[in-house]
């Protein structure tokens, strides 16, 4: 499965249940589309990516975590597109020898892509306006006062 | 030299909706930086958030500093909000 799809994420392809025995613990995050965001009803999402880059990051963040916290498994798939409500927007399995750092990673691996793969939010209002998503600047020479966006 | 920029996320809105953009560079650019000078000089609205840009050109990250790849091709990748 690659890391950005236009389709819709299947999940319980991610899970890898038929492999791996000597995992006890998995771990599962699937961020979907929420209805409203700062005080705006939101109707839609738009989520675009720079695929060159956001693959390559992706798959290094994977393989970091799997090194890090002695994963066997790790795998994450972003949805691209347009996205309804309720839709999964970005699904994230990992798999390991107990619960503890099954969790831990998860966690850790949902962040970094949030925050390093160039991916881009528009979110569509019901009222009918839309805007991108403030988030994290990912130029590796900018001044700190320059680069102090983040976003949750 | 013949410059190509891509844009993508929030840029694209101050580009009204363009999301390549190509200049015709004599001199050519020596640095990344001197690049985005040029750039800036023809799409105003860019300036104010070039500095919160990464420049890449594929898969690679440039710096400021670095030279402008022989391809010319070079996409801005304004801050990221995946997830």
């Amino acid at each position: 499965m690659l890391h950005l799809t236009h389709e819709p994420i299947d999940i319980q392809a991610l899970l890898a249940l038929d492999r791996y025995p000597e995992c006890g613990g998995l771990a599962l995050f699937v961020g979907t589309v929420r209805n409203h965001h700062q005080g705006m009803s939101v109707e839609s999402l738009s989520y675009t990516a720079y695929a060159p880059l956001a693959t390559k990051r992706i798959a290094d963040i994977e393989n970091d975590a799997c090194r890090r916290f002695g994963l066997s498994y790790c795998r994450v798939v972003h949805r691209l597109g347009s996205l309804r409500i309720g839709d999964v927007a970005i699904a994230c399995v990992v798999r390991s020898g107990h619960r503890a750092e099954a969790f831990e990673a998860c966690r850790h691996v949902v962040d970094e892509v949030k925050h390093q793969a160039p991916i881009w939010k528009e979110e569509h209002y019901t009222d009918g306006s839309s805007a991108y998503v403030q988030g994290c600047c990912i130029r590796p020479d900018a001044h700190r006062d320059t680069c102090d966006g983040d976003h949750p | 030299m013949n410059l190509s920029f891509e844009f993508y996320g929030e840029l694209i809105p101050l580009l009204a909706g363009n999301e390549r953009f190509t200049l015709n560079a004599s001199p050519p650019p020596a640095t990344v930086a001197d690049a985005l000078v040029l750039l800036a000089d023809h799409w105003p609205a860019l300036q104010p958030r070039l500095d919160q840009c990464a420049v890449v050109c594929g898969s690679e990250v440039l710096l400021r500093s670095d030279p402008v790849p022989a391809s010319g091709q070079l996409a801005l990748l304004p801050p990221v909000a995946g997830g």
